[in-house]
Formats: structure tokens, C-alpha cells, sequence
């Protein structure tokens, strides 16, 4: 990425709020947890706080290097094989989340609409073009996030406003009914969705503004966006939420709008949209650390050999992920937010750190 | 990824670099016999050339015209008969002196001394005397060639406005603008486009409202022109522009000088080309294609309406075709019951598959209006009513066409009419859109347009967004975006176009000053 092409903080909220909500639409349910979903509204509002916690050495990074990004300056600390090293990481972690996104998608398309559609055409144009977006840069990017956010939000809040007819109040019950343990629970078997606090780090020096406040904005932002759809969700569906793949889409399906009778056209659009702006989001990010490791000239070469990779192992798991879930494992996550969003920023101000001492002790 | 088709795209100004370096100019010198020569053998067997020799004060001279050019009768009686009249001195450098000073001092009078400045000037409609024994020549303006009169624009028609359209000289519309526009900060600058043509092209901006930054960049473009012939604006419309794989232009075009000055007063700068009635403005940002001088006229709740229309009448133009058959094709269960009962019957009536009646029909319906176009007035609207009739009616009774694709055919046609500067872009579009959804659904559909979205975000204009000010988002400039405020509300704060949220030439400009600021 280059340097000048910097963001806004409110594109950045935008460009996190987008990427989470994406997974949140097709979010299939925590079996059994939680209250028949009730209990999801508090751990929902539980989320923000830990997620703010995982934040907690990017800030310190942040703060300590005055918002330089975690690669930028791990090529400045262990040059370029320890920057190349890292830039492996996220590269690998970009793709990553773009292939368990094609595969979302796939099972979406298989599953829930349209089972008899070409799912390899599909998978290989959205690949395509996906790696074609990333190409036009972070900047466009986040403006694609803008408009994509501010419609979802639109788009969520009425649902919420059309589906209140259908909603019924026995449907929530207290989130304590099974006890504290199962929001906490619930909370954590959120968090994987949460793999944005694994690139934040990355994100730091291209924005214009207090990256962490938007950061914190985000997650707030994010609770009330997912309170809004766990309630539609828990007062249409209830209990009948867990029997179902994907609860939202169900209950969108549910929606009688007026003339139009279903909406579940619109919906699906705008998460197509959405999804489309994450995977190209994580696009980018996967290019830039090509970029820093290979350098300019195979950038084209790198972006082609990474779709081919995602498209590759997209069409390849599709079969077995389409009969289970197409999340990101919960010992998975806890690996990536270790890795990315503890142990580099940790290491990074350690290494810095003892940096600063070598320097001292050589100027004394 | 996809630079290397880029790279191919930016290589064809190769050629360029091999072009030979312009040859030096031509003195003109002291032997009228030699200029003559030269002359004569630069337009070769060229028949307008008109050179005529004549002897005054004693010295051989020549004035060098061409036909249709210029008003012969001005020359002979403001020209010639006084010339004819000088006293015998023998002095040729007094006798050129006594042209300039005093048969010429009336007209538009210049002095060159190269023969490229002298052709120039002559293709020009420029009356050259050259003496022999003097190495320079000078020139009067006696123009008058045949231009169409100032007429309403067939374009931008408005309801309430002017009805005054740009013509095809430059000169007039200079005039127009400078009409409207009393203040000298208004500016004209002239300049030369084409290798061959030597087309004249003015830049018009405001001084201290248009950036520098901006001007220097604009007028480095066009000085740097690699074209041989510039006939139209539209040849040097790709120049101004950042991104090639682009489909909306980011230089917006306009008939109307009304229109021109609006814009101007924003810091745009506009670049009139002679010898074409569309003047062009830079940077257009994509929100402007959905403004009209027609919404300042009207009441502002009127024009927030027709604001809605028309942003309504892009996406129905773009999208309604393609959404109908990725649904009608894979989603029929989406369409409401008695939509879809309907939908069946007239899908059983016909032979061919959804896309392709689409495709068909819209092939159809560009072919005649391109052919609506192209004919003599009273041959299109013969051509308009054969396509109603074959389309509308035979086409539905032969079972070729169901009646509610004919519906969707005529409500897309009338809406991508709607907004006429984004036509051609919205067509291929629809076409485009119409391949997706009948390939792989409302999913095709929506990757096109998520995709369209990432490339029009992409495109910056002068280091301005195009998207500005929606993404990036600007709540301020949302009363001329979505709304049209009132005028008490808009003449409060200007509008200038380098202040506009994410543009960068905003941050390199302190001089902009934050006043006009309509960031965030």
C-alpha cells in the first residue's frame, strides 16, 4: 500500500463494521446456547469489551511507535528477512479469510438459494473479480466500504422495523435463564468472527485520524448492529433459529413487504455487496504484503498466483466445509489473534524496546 | 494483478517517442520572391490560396489570403484602395510601417516573422501583406467565414433557463460566457491543440477560485497533446482523464454556457474547442451527472424530487433488464404470486430463453435509435414508428417477445434518457448486467455491481475523488447531491470543486484556504 493513499477513520469503522457484519449475516447458530438466542443479545454487548482486550498490544504498539504498522516496522526492526517472515503471516492470513469467505459463499449459493447453480463459475468469477477490486487500491476500497456499510445498516434496520409484526415476546426469555455461563460462552463463540483484530495492526499508518478511536467505535457500533439482528432473529424465529442454517436469512425470508410480498431479494444483494468489499478488503491487504515482499514488479504476478491459490482451495473444500460450518474453528481463531494480535505487537515493542536500550548504551 | 493489461493499454504511446523532433521554424526573409515560393510550395495545388501582387509606394508587395476566409469587400476597400493610394518613396520598411500604423490600426492587426506564424494565422481568416525587402509580415483580421447562429441546444434542453446553445466558434462563445460572467478574475486562455490542425482551444476558469495546482495540471495536458488533428472535444476529453478502464468520464461536457459559468464559479475549468458547440469541464465529479440547470430554476422540493428521479432512472436504466431475467431464470420464487403466474404464462408463450429475448430486444431497440439518429428528421420518426410497431406489437402477437419484456425494454429505454451524459455508459452496462443475470443470477449481478462500485471509487480526477462527496462522505455538500437545498441555503457557503472532501489538492493548496472548506 502506499503511503499516500490513507483512509478516513470513518472508513475505517466503515471497513471493519462491513467485513464482521458479512460473516454475521450467514452466521449459523451456537447450537443450543445461550437462551434460544436471548442470552446471544447480552453476549453480543459482551463482545465489544473483548474485543477491546485483544486490542490492547496493537494500541500499546500504536501508541509506543506513534501509529506505525506492525509490517512497516518489522522490516525496520529485523529488516528484511524478519519483515519478510511476517509478511508470509499475513499474506497467508489474507488468504486465509478470503477462501473461508468463498467458501461461505459457496454453501450460501448451495445451500440456501439455488442449489442447481454453476457454483464453479460463480466461485471463479467472484475470485476474479475480487482480485481485480483489490487491485483498484485500499482507498477505493474503503469507499466501497462506506456506501456498503451505511446500506447494510439501512438495510437491517428495516428488517428489524418490517419483521416487528412477526415478532413474538415468548420468544425472549431471560439471557440468564441458563445460567451467566452461556453468554460468556456465547461471547467467545463470537469472537471468531472477529478476525479483523488480526489486521488491525496492519491497517495503523493509513489512516487519517485516531485509528484507535475508530477502533473503539467499531466495536461499538458492531454490538448494537448485532443486538438489532439477534433480536430480529431470536423475535421471528425463536427457538426454530437453531434448527435452521442461516437464522437471518430465514427471518428476512419471513418479511412480507407489503406489494413486494418477500425481501430476501434485497438482502441478499446488499450481502453480496458487503461480502464482495470484505474479500477485496483482505484483497488488498494480502497484495500489500506481497508487494513489501517481493516488490513492485511481481505485484501482478503475486495478486494472479493468490487468486488462483483461493479459488483453488475454495472449489476444493467446498464439498466436505458445504456439510459443516464455514467458520473459522474457534482453536483457529485463538491461534490467529495469538499470533497476529498479541504476539507481533508484543515482540514488536520488546524488540523496540531493547532497541532503544543498545542505543542508549552506545550514545553513553 | 490486472497491470499488466494495463501496461498494454499505457503502451501504445510508444509511437510517440519515435516521432521525429518538430523541424525549426521558417524565417520569413527580406525577398518577397523567396516567401512566395515557400508559401506556394507549403499548400502545393491547393486551390483557395489567393496570393495577390501588387505594387505600392513604389515597392512590390503581396497580400496573401484565403478564399472563403475572409470578406473580400473590407479588403479592397480597407486594404487595397489604400494601398494603391501610398506615395511613391521607394522605402519598403516605411512603406510596411505605413500599412501597420495606418491602413491597418483599425483591425485585429498582428506582426510575425516565421512563415509557420503567417500560415497559422492565414488558415485563421488573417489577411497577410508581405513587402518585399521587409522580413517580417503583418496581418489584419478580416474573417468572415459562415458559422451557424447561436440556437438553443438540442442536448440540455430546459425547461426555464436560457435558450442560448454554444456554437461552433470559439469566438462567439467567448462572448456568451463573458456575458453572464462580468468580472475581469473571469479568464480566457488560448491555446493550440492538434500538430496539424493547430485547433484553438481556450481555457476558461476564475482566477482565485480555481486551484493552481489544478490549471498548471490542465494546461500541461493539453499543451502536451500527442494528436495530429483535433476536430472535436471529444478527442482531447481522454486526455483530462486519470483512469482508461474507466466507463464514466470524469470530464463532463456541457452546450450551455449558463451551465459553463456555474460550473466555472465552482473552480472547474472549462476548455472550449473550436469548431464544436460542446465545451468540456474538468473535474466532473460523479454526482454531477445528475444535475441539470433546470434544478436551480425550480422550487427546491421540485428539484429534490426530480434529484430522486433521476438517480432512481440510473439504476432502473443499468439494472431492471438484468434483474428481471436473473430472476425470471433462477429466482422466479422471488417475484410476487400473481407477478410470477403472469411471468409464466408469457415465458411459455415464447420460444427463446429470457437472455436472449433481452439481448434480442435490446439489440433491436439500440440499432433503431442509433438508426432514429442518424436519419433525416423525417425518416427517424419513420424508422421510431416501424421499431413500435415491429417490436411493440407484431413481436408480442408472433409469440417472438412476451408482452412484460417489452415493458421492461420501454421503461429502461425512457429511464436511461433520463440522465443523457451517462447513456452510453449505462447501455453497456445493461447489456453487461443482462449477461450476468442470465449466466449466474442475482449473485452475477450483484458481483457486477459490487465490482462497478470498487472501479468507480477508484477513479480520481485531478487528486479528487469522483465519487465525492458521498464516498468519501460529506453531509455539508449533501444539500446540491441528494437534495437540492434552497438558494438561501446554498449561495451561504461556496462550493469550490478542490475543497471537496478527499481532495488532495485541498492539503497542497493552504492558499484554498478552509473557508470553502466542505470536508468532514
Amino acid at each position: 500500500m502506499n503511503k499516500n493513499t490513507r483512509i478516513s477513520v470513518s472508513q475505517l469503522v466503515c471497513l471493519l463494521l462491513v467485513s464482521r457484519m458479512t460473516s454475521a449475516f450467514t452466521a449459523s447458530p451456537a447450537s443450543g446456547i445461550a437462551a434460544g438466542g436471548s442470552g446471544l443479545l447480552l453476549s453480543a454487548l459482551l463482545q465489544a469489551p473483548l474485543l477491546l482486550l485483544l486490542f490492547l498490544p496493537t494500541w500499546w504498539f500504536g501508541r509506543r511507535t506513534n501509529r506505525a504498522g506492525t509490517l512497516d516496522y518489522a522490516y525496520v526492526l529485523f529488516g528484511k528477512k524478519g519483515g519478510g517472515v511476517l509478511a508470509v503471516l499475513y499474506g497467508l492470513l489474507c488468504l486465509l479469510v478470503i477462501t473461508g469467505d468463498l467458501l461461505r459463499f459457496q454453501t450460501f449459493v448451495s445451500v440456501a438459494l439455488s442449489p442447481d447453480m454453476s457454483r464453479v463459475a460463480l466461485a471463479a468469477l467472484l475470485t476474479l473479480c475480487v482480485f481485480f477490486a483489490a487491485s483498484c487500491g485500499f482507498q477505493a476500497i474503503a469507499r466501497a466500504a462506506g456506501v456498503a456499510a451505511v446500506v447494510m445498516t439501512l438495510l437491517l434496520v428495516f428488517v428489524a422495523l418490517t419483521l416487528l409484526p412477526e415478532m413474538e415476546a415468548i420468544h425472549f426469555l431471560s439471557p440468564f435463564y441458563e445460567g451467566s455461563e452461556s453468554v460468556v460462552r456465547g461471547a467467545l463463540m463470537e469472537l471468531p468472527r472477529c478476525l479483523e483484530v488480526t489486521v488491525i495492526g496492519l491497517l495503523l499508518p493509513y489512516v487519517n485520524g485516531n485509528a484507535h478511536k475508530g477502533y473503539a467505535v467499531w466495536t461499538g457500533a458492531l454490538s448494537a448492529l448485532l443486538i438489532v439482528m439477534q433480536a430480529t432473529v431470536t423475535g421471528v424465529l425463536g427457538d426454530f433459529a437453531d434448527e435452521v442454517r442461516f437464522p437471518f436469512y430465514a427471518a428476512v425470508t419471513a418479511a412480507d413487504v407489503g406489494f413486494l410480498q418477500r425481501m430476501d431479494i434485497v438482502a441478499l444483494a446488499v450481502w453480496m455487496v458487503a461480502l464482495f468489499v470484505k474479500m477485496a478488503f483482505y484483497g488488498t491487504l494480502y497484495m500489500s504484503a506481497a508487494q513489501r515482499l517481493f516488490g513492485d514488479k511481481h505485484k501482478p504476478l503475486l495478486g494472479w498466483a493468490g487468486g488462483l491459490a483461493v479459488l483453488a482451495v475454495g472449489l476444493l473444500l467446498a464439498g466436505p466445509v458445504a456439510k459443516t460450518q464455514p467458520e473459522v474453528a474457534a482453536p483457529v481463531f485463538v491461534l490467529l489473534a495469538a499470533v497476529f494480535a498479541v504476539a507481533v505487537p508484543l515482540i514488536l515493542i520488546a524488540a523496540d524496546v531493547l532497541q532503544e536500550k543498545r542505543r542508549r548504551r552506545v550514545q553513553a | 494483478m490486472f497491470d499488466s493489461l494495463k501496461e498494454l493499454f499505457q503502451s501504445s504511446g510508444g509511437r510517440e517517442k519515435l516521432a521525429p523532433p518538430p523541424p525549426p521554424p521558417h524565417p520569413i526573409v527580406p525577398s518577397l520572391m523567396d516567401n512566395l515560393v515557400y508559401l506556394r510550395a507549403q499548400f502545393g495545388v491547393s486551390s483557395d490560396l489567393t496570393i495577390r501582387e501588387l505594387e505600392a509606394g513604389g515597392c512590390s508587395a503581396a497580400l496573401v489570403t484565403l478564399e472563403g476566409m475572409v470578406d473580400r469587400h473590407t479588403i479592397a476597400d480597407a486594404v487595397l484602395l489604400p494601398m494603391s493610394q501610398v506615395p511613391e518613396t521607394g522605402d519598403p520598411v516605411g512603406l510596411m510601417e505605413h500599412i501597420r500604423d495606418k491602413v491597418l490600426a483599425l483591425t485585429d492587426m498582428l506582426q510575425v516573422t516565421t512563415m509557420e506564424e503567417l500560415i497559422d494565422l492565414v488558415c485563421s481568416g488573417f489577411a497577410a501583406v508581405l513587402v518585399d525587402g521587409v522580413p517580417y509580415a503583418v496581418l489584419g483580421g478580416f474573417q468572415n467565414f459562415k458559422i451557424r447562429g447561436v440556437d438553443e441546444p438540442s442536448s440540455e434542453m430546459t425547461a426555464r433557463g436560457s435558450r442560448e446553445g454554444f456554437t461552433e466558434a470559439i469566438r462567439i462563445n467567448i462572448s456568451m460566457i463573458r456575458r453572464r460572467m462580468k468580472t475581469p478574475e473571469m479568464t480566457f486562455e488560448m491555446m493550440s491543440a492538434g500538430k496539424t490542425s493547430h485547433t484553438a482551444v481556450c481555457l476558461c476558469y476564475m482566477r482565485g477560485r480555481v486551484s493552481e495546482r489544478l490549471l498548471s495540471d490542465v494546461r500541461s495536458r493539453i499543451a502536451n497533446l500527442p494528436l495530429d488533428v483535433v476536430l472535436e472535444s471529444g478527442y482531447i476529453q481522454p486526455f483530462l482523464e486519470n483512469r482508461r478502464l474507466s466507463l464514466f468520464s470524469s470530464v463532463g461536457t456541457t452546450e450551455r454556457p449558463d451551465t459553463l459559468c456555474g460550473k466555472v464559479a465552482e473552480g472547474r475549468i472549462a476548455v472550449l474547442v473550436d469548431g464544436t458547440p460542446f465545451a468540456l469541464i474538468t473535474p466532473t465529479l460523479f454526482v454531477e451527472h445528475f444535475q441539470s440547470m433546470d434544478d436551480y430554476a425550480v422550487h427546491p422540493y421540485y428539484a429534490s424530487f426530480l434529484r430522486m428521479i433521476k438517480y432512481v432512472a440510473f439504476f432502473v436504466g443499468m439494472l431492471l433488464p438484468g434483474l428481471y431475467v436473473a430472476v425470471g431464470t433462477f429466482h422466479p420464487e422471488m417475484l410476487p404470486f400473481t407477478l410470477m403466474l403472469s411471468y409464466f404464462k408469457s415465458d411459455l408463450a415464447t420460444p427463446f430463453p429470457l437472455v436472449v429475448e433481452a439481448l434480442l430486444i435490446h439489440f433491436l431497440f439500440e440499432v433503431m435509435r442509433e438508426a432514429g439518429l442518424r436519419f433525416p428528421k423525417a425518416v427517424g420518426h419513420a424508422v421510431s414508428i416501424v421499431g413500435a410497431l415491429v417490436i411493440g406489437e407484431s413481436a408480442v402477437r408472433a409469440g417472438l417477445i412476451g408482452a412484460p419484456m417489452v415493458i421492461i425494454v420501454a421503461l429502461t429505454a425512457i429511464s436511461s434518457f433520463v440522465i443523457p451524459s451517462l447513456y452510453g455508459s449505462v447501455t453497456l452496462l445493461r447489456f453487461l448486467f443482462i449477461v450476468l443475470g442470465g449466466t449466474l443470477g442475482l449473485y452475477g449481478i450483484m458481483i457486477g455491481v459490487s465490482l462497478l462500485l470498487c472501479s468507480i471509487c477508484a477513479v480520481h480526477i485531478h487528486s479528487i475523488p469522483f465519487t465525492a462527496p458521498i464516498t468519501p462522505f460529506s453531509l455539508k455538500a449533501m444539500r446540491d447531491v441528494l437534495i437540492r437545498a434552497d438558494w438561501r441555503e446554498l449561495w451561504k457557503k461556496q462550493f469550490l470543486v478542490q475543497n471537496v472532501v478527499g481532495s488532495h489538492l485541498k492539503e497542497q493548496e493552504p492558499s484554498s484556504g478552509s473557508r470553502d472548506s466542505d470536508g468532514q
